[in-house]
């Protein structure tokens, strides 16, 4: 796997989600920020900036869609392949580059079942306290 | 190096779960190609794909516009997925070796 292969697919994403009006709805979190705090010069220095073949998407709460998109569709015109885990209907979507998952942040009692974003035609994953992630606006990053 | 090899064994397992959903996938999927036939100023769409050492010809029906543009979809679909799945092969081949040497 080259890493100029895996950008090339990520920034597809990227378009494709920012055509279809989700970009500003999502959150991008997890190693490959870095890369883009870097790409979009936020991060000088030395830093490392490794990455994984996971790339996440935060969806956070609540959720504002003002229309349904076929995100799956999207997913599939670049290749990728729902992966469903267990009988819950959860899934992520790989590519032979990168997983991508779609992750909420977990509120109250949390629930073992994924939760469904209609919006996105998506399952998420919750966890708990990405909320912190979600919630902190640009103020709090500059 | 053992951290290192731990990374090689959760991308192992990924790609082999990666593996599955694209067989899974293509198996949903028809194969072959769409080809149309123009028999007497009318055209007739034909599934081809191979069985063994011949190609199959398959009337696919008496087809409205969009029936036929939604096979031709999922026939796209089926080689984007094969083309995929061929690369993931590769790349599970070559983390296979990585975490071997």
């Amino acid at each position: 796997m080259t890493k100029s292969v895996q950008f090339e697919i990520i920034f597809e994403i990227l378009k494709r989600f920012q055509a279809a009006g989700v970009l500003d709805k999502l959150v991008l979190v997890g190693s490959w920020c870095l890369y883009f705090y870097r790409y979009g010069s936020a991060l000088l220095g030395g830093l490392p900036t490794p990455r994984t073949t996971d790339i996440d998407f935060l969806v956070p709460r609540p959720f504002r869609f003002e229309k349904v998109t076929d995100v799956p569709a999207i997913l599939e015109e670049l290749g990728f392949a729902p992966t469903f885990h267990g009988m819950s209907g959860l899934a992520v979507y790989d590519h032979p580059e990168l997983r991508l998952e779609f992750l909420v942040p977990e509120i109250g009692r949390g629930s073992s079942e994924p939760v469904a974003i209609r919006g996105l035609q998506v399952k998420a994953q919750g966890i708990r306290y990405l909320n912190f992630l979600s919630s902190c606006d640009n103020n709090y990053i500059s | 190096m053992k951290v290192l090899k731990g990374i090689l064994k959760e991308e192992e397992e990924r790609l082999k779960e990666a593996v599955g959903s694209y067989e899974r996938e293509i198996a949903k999927l028809p194969k072959g190609s769409v080809q149309l036939k123009r028999i007497k100023e009318r055209d007739y769409a034909y599934r081809a794909y191979r069985r063994g050492e011949r190609v199959v010809y398959e009337y696919v029906g008496d087809l409205k516009p969009e029936e036929l543009k939604e096979l031709k979809k999922k026939i796209e679909l089926r080689q984007r997925y094969e083309k995929k799945l061929r690369e993931v092969r590769v790349n599970l081949k070559e983390m296979k070796r990585m975490i071997r040497d």
